[in-house]
């Protein structure tokens, strides 16, 4: 199996609990109360923060949904070379921006959430994946020597 | 469709062809990079081919110990951030404190250790993993002191009125299973926080002017 088709897979699952979860909620209510429970430590789960589907909540927020789609798109498409830093300054900046002054002043929306953290995904998994394939690469190297 | 087809061709050069020359076929791959490189940029070193960027900045390997120190202080200050009052509320980012101190670790160890080029993945990784670890416990602790019962530290952890419904869907009490409730979200937290670590001490290891 190649690394893109790890990367991908491994993404993929989690992003595929994620709608599940929701979806599963009135056949396996265990299963979906397991799943709130295990996002809960890294999501606040607001429910006016976070998508419906099928009338429940995902597990986790908006900007969260947003990350995690963002980094599935970012594997499929990156490459073994990490962009410059000025690059994950410009696609964190948004993020921070929209979160930050939501605590102070306003009120952002899921739209804007959704796409703040969908460019922060995608730029975070180009340099994941670059350090990914500089590891299986010297896996690789070590195996053949 | 004209468009299109041009950009077809021009993700095919940048595949196939070298990066700094795209006017030339490749003939070599960057190991540390993943480049695509023509026979004047190829530099051999080793046995390895590598372009001239990444040439001075190969991997160096680390001891052990040497990542512990710094991956116990950016746990802590990844932990402290957490339980902050106010800042504490940025951990919804994605765990923003606990990638921070992933990454923090990272720096330290690159830092101290006088290392100008990456360290490996596995040990960037290792190293914020322990970091997010670190501030799990922080994290347990601090809760746990500032509520002190299981029942009151799964209402602080765990907001989501969607789970309590879906809890007694599922025929569970949080009066009767508040104790095994709350050591599965300890548990999860301790994975989760380490591998939001892992991927800021991969990212901090990754990232370059």
């Amino acid at each position: 199996m190649r690394l893109r088709s790890k990367v991908l897979a491994a993404v993929g699952v989690w992003c595929l609990v994620i709608v599940l979860t929701p979806l599963m909620r009135d056949r396996f209510p265990a299963f979906s109360a397991f799943m709130y429970l295990f996002f809960s430590p890294v999501c606040h789960q607001l429910p006016q923060r976070s998508f419906h589907i099928a009338g429940h909540q995902l597990p986790v927020c908006a900007r969260c949904t947003g990350i995690y789609l963002g980094a599935l798109i970012g594997s499929s498409v990156a490459s073994g070379t990490s962009p410059p830093r000025w690059v994950l300054m410009a696609a964190v900046f948004p993020l921070v921006l929209d979160g930050g002054t939501q605590l102070l002043f306003r009120e952002s929306n899921n739209i804007l959430r959704l796409a703040t953290g969908l460019a922060a995904g995608f730029v975070a998994s180009l340099y994941v994946y670059a350090g990914l394939y500089r590891w299986n690469n010297t896996r690789n190297e070590r195996i053949k020597g | 469709m004209k468009q299109g087809k041009k950009f077809i061709g021009y993700l095919l050069i940048r595949t196939m062809n070298c990066y700094y020359h795209p006017d030339r076929i490749s003939v070599a791959q960057c190991f540390t990079c993943g480049k695509n490189l023509c026979s004047d940029c190829v530099v051999m070193k080793e046995g390895r081919t590598y372009c001239k960027d990444c040439l001075g900045t190969g991997e160096s390997s680390i001891e052990m110990q040497k990542i512990l120190m710094p991956a116990l202080i950016g746990g802590v200050v990844g932990g402290i951030l957490s339980v902050a009052p106010v800042i504490s509320v940025l951990n919804c980012v994605l765990c923003l404190w606990i990638v921070v101190g992933g990454a923090l670790a990272v720096y330290l160890v690159k830092r101290w250790n006088a290392i100008e080029g990456k360290i490996s993945t596995g040990k960037a990784a290792l190293t914020g993993g322990i970091s997010g670890c670190v501030a799990a416990f922080i994290i347990v602790v601090v809760q746990f002191l500032m509520v002190g019962d299981y029942r009151s530290f799964l209402d602080e952890a765990v907001y989501t009125p969607e789970l309590t419904e879906a809890l007694t869907e599922a025929g569970i009490t949080l009066e009767e299973f508040a104790g095994a409730l709350a050591v599965v979200v300890i548990l999860v937290m301790f994975v989760l926080l380490a591998l939001f670590g892992a991927l800021g001490g991969i990212i901090s290891n990754e990232v370059k002017k």
